[in-house]
């Protein structure tokens, strides 16, 4: 298991962070609190998804992130739960996790996309 | 209507007559799908078409070598991060998919008849082909180089002998002893390739303790890829070894000779006991034999589909294709086999279609553990495929990231190398 952190805990100091910069940011806050990441994901996990989409899209993944497991600085998504894809991908599409590479591509995924991504890989090996 | 005996006995004869035709004669009522080129566009194209079509297409992968070393990290092989082993493959693991690989040299296609013919006197017959031929070398475009040149100064821009010639003579130089490489024109497979192997080349000679060798660039572009980060990455790991001139200050090339290890230019004659010559580049040759270049040797295609524009029965993809925004990459190649791969399968089984999306990254090593990248995403436009959003490596970062960044391409370079090939 890769173990990205989906406590209250760690939402809470997520919130701290963002409700700090978001001084300057008015807009901010309130498109990035946890409450709204929490909703974010409930509505992905609610969608019906499409498999054979998920394949489609699943297979621009399969570059780097191997379906026999983790490589080097690539963590393994096969078989990763639904709803720990749709967080780590909604909060990559917020900003709220480092990466290009892992940003720019959540950053044009519909919530659509990234439920048929979450269906595809929890069934994967 | 009733069916007589004689209507009845017919049917079943014919049934049974099928069934007692051997496999390979049914096989010929399966739409037939033909791929030329075995690396990650092509490979990756027959790997996709094959498994997920599950036995309902003929997919036939010709390649004229036994084994494939990967030009990607080929650079790292020649900086000591990879072995020679470690960056060659074959397409044994493909055979489990039903994709059918033929060594051979695929010398003509008649685009009428769907046929193409091997060096090996074979024909083959296609519903849809696929090129992923790469590049080739314009020989004509480095005056004083010719294709005999590259035994005494390697280009090493299509990987194997040549990468291994050029890391033989890479290893025997002394201190004292230059390099000078002449950079290609654009477009060209691998745009920061060029300055990844400049930053090995370096890595090498200073880890010998050389302090008295250089390495010239000699380039034809006015600027090249990640030219900020490799220009920061020299000055802090190989102060004094690297000197890149662009064409304002060499004023042109005027003459390469190979044997007497010289690159004349307007400015000034360079001297080398290692050259590396890199030409400029055209799509690889059956491209042209197809039909489906353009007059610059590259071949248009449509950016949703990957279709070439001169035949909608022909897929061309990779280094060989004119991809818009994206760059030649082996990347670039394995996301655009997905779209080809999905689209064929339309084409052929009925199967869903999507639309076309694409993506790119390309990670370089200056030094251990020094990484950087720059990538995007891409979608098709009427024009042209264009990017969508970009991300780059910014000069300064810390020493931690660029470990990451490093560290990311090897995971990377695993999982297209499963992608591809297992």
């Amino acid at each position: 298991m890769i173990g990205w952190p989906t406590t209250g805990r760690y939402r809470a100091w997520l919130t701290a962070c963002f409700v700090l910069s978001a001084a300057g940011h008015p807009g901010m806050a309130g498109q990035t609190s946890a409450d709204n990441i929490e909703a974010e994901v409930e509505a992905i996990l609610a969608i019906s998804a499409d498999p054979a989409y998920g394949a489609y899209l699943g297979g621009e993944c399969a570059t780097c992130h191997r379906a026999s497991g983790a490589a080097p600085g690539i963590p393994q998504i096969a078989g990763l739960p639904r709803d720990h894809f749709v967080l780590a991908l909604v909060e990559y599409r917020a900003g709220l996790r480092d990466n290009d590479v892992m940003r720019t591509t959540a950053a044009r995924l519909k919530d659509d996309e990234i439920a048929a991504l979450a269906a595809h890989f929890a069934a994967a090996d | 209507m009733r069916l007589t005996r004689r209507q009845f006995g017919l049917y079943m004869g014919a049934a049974a007559g099928t069934l007692a035709m051997p496999a390979y004669l049914r096989a010929q009522d399966k739409p037939r799908v033909v791929v030329i080129g075995g690396g990650p566009g092509g490979a990756t194209a027959a790997r996709y078409i094959a498994k997920d079509s599950a036995g309902a297409l003929d997919v036939t992968l010709v390649d004229a070598s036994e084994r494939f070393t990967t030009c990607f990290f080929s650079n790292l092989y020649l900086g000591d991060f990879q072995s020679f082993d470690d960056i060659t493959h074959d397409w044994s693991a493909l055979a489990a998919h039903g994709v059918n690989k033929v060594t051979a040299y695929a010398n003509g296609v008649d685009r009428d008849a769907r046929t193409v013919t091997l060096d090996n006197g074979d024909t083959l017959s296609y519903d849809r082909l696929v090129l992923a031929p790469g590049i080739d070398l314009k020989w004509d475009s480095v005056p004083g180089y010719s294709e005999a040149d590259a035994e005494i100064a390697p280009h090493a821009w299509k990987a194997g002998p040549q990468t291994q010639l050029l890391k033989e003579k890479l290893d025997a130089l002394e201190d004292g002893q230059n390099i000078v490489m002449v950079a290609p024109p654009n477009p060209y497979r691998c745009p920061p390739g060029p300055y990844e192997r400049v930053s090995m080349f370096a890595h090498v000679l200073k880890k010998k303790g050389f302090t008295n060798s250089k390495i010239f660039i000699i380039d034809p572009k006015e600027t090249f890829s990640k030219q900020g980060l490799f220009q920061e990455g020299w000055e802090r790991h190989y102060p004094g070894m690297v000197e890149w001139y662009g064409p304002d200050v060499h004023g042109g090339i005027k003459s390469v000779d190979a044997a007497a290890g010289k690159v004349e230019t307007d400015l000034d004659v360079f001297e080398g006991a290692l050259l590396n010559i890199i030409p400029a580049q055209k799509a690889g040759a059956i491209a042209e034999i197809a039909g489906v270049t353009n007059e610059n040797g590259w071949v248009p295609i449509d950016p949703a589909s990957m279709r070439s524009k001169a035949d909608e029965n022909i897929f061309v993809l990779g280094d060989a294709s004119v991809a818009g925004d994206m760059p030649k990459s082996a990347f670039s190649a394995n996301s655009q086999a997905k779209v080809v791969a999905m689209t064929v399968r339309g084409d052929l089984t009925g199967s869903a279609t999507f639309p076309a999306r694409y993506a790119n990254t390309c990670w370089s090593l200056i030094e251990t553990d020094d990484g950087v990248k720059v990538g995007a995403q891409y979608e098709p436009t009427e024009e042209k495929i264009a990017s969508v959003s970009t991300f780059i490596s910014q000069t300064g970062e810390s020493d931690d990231l660029r470990k990451e960044t490093y560290e990311e391409s090897l995971g990377w370079y695993a999982g297209i190398i499963e992608d591809t090939y297992s």
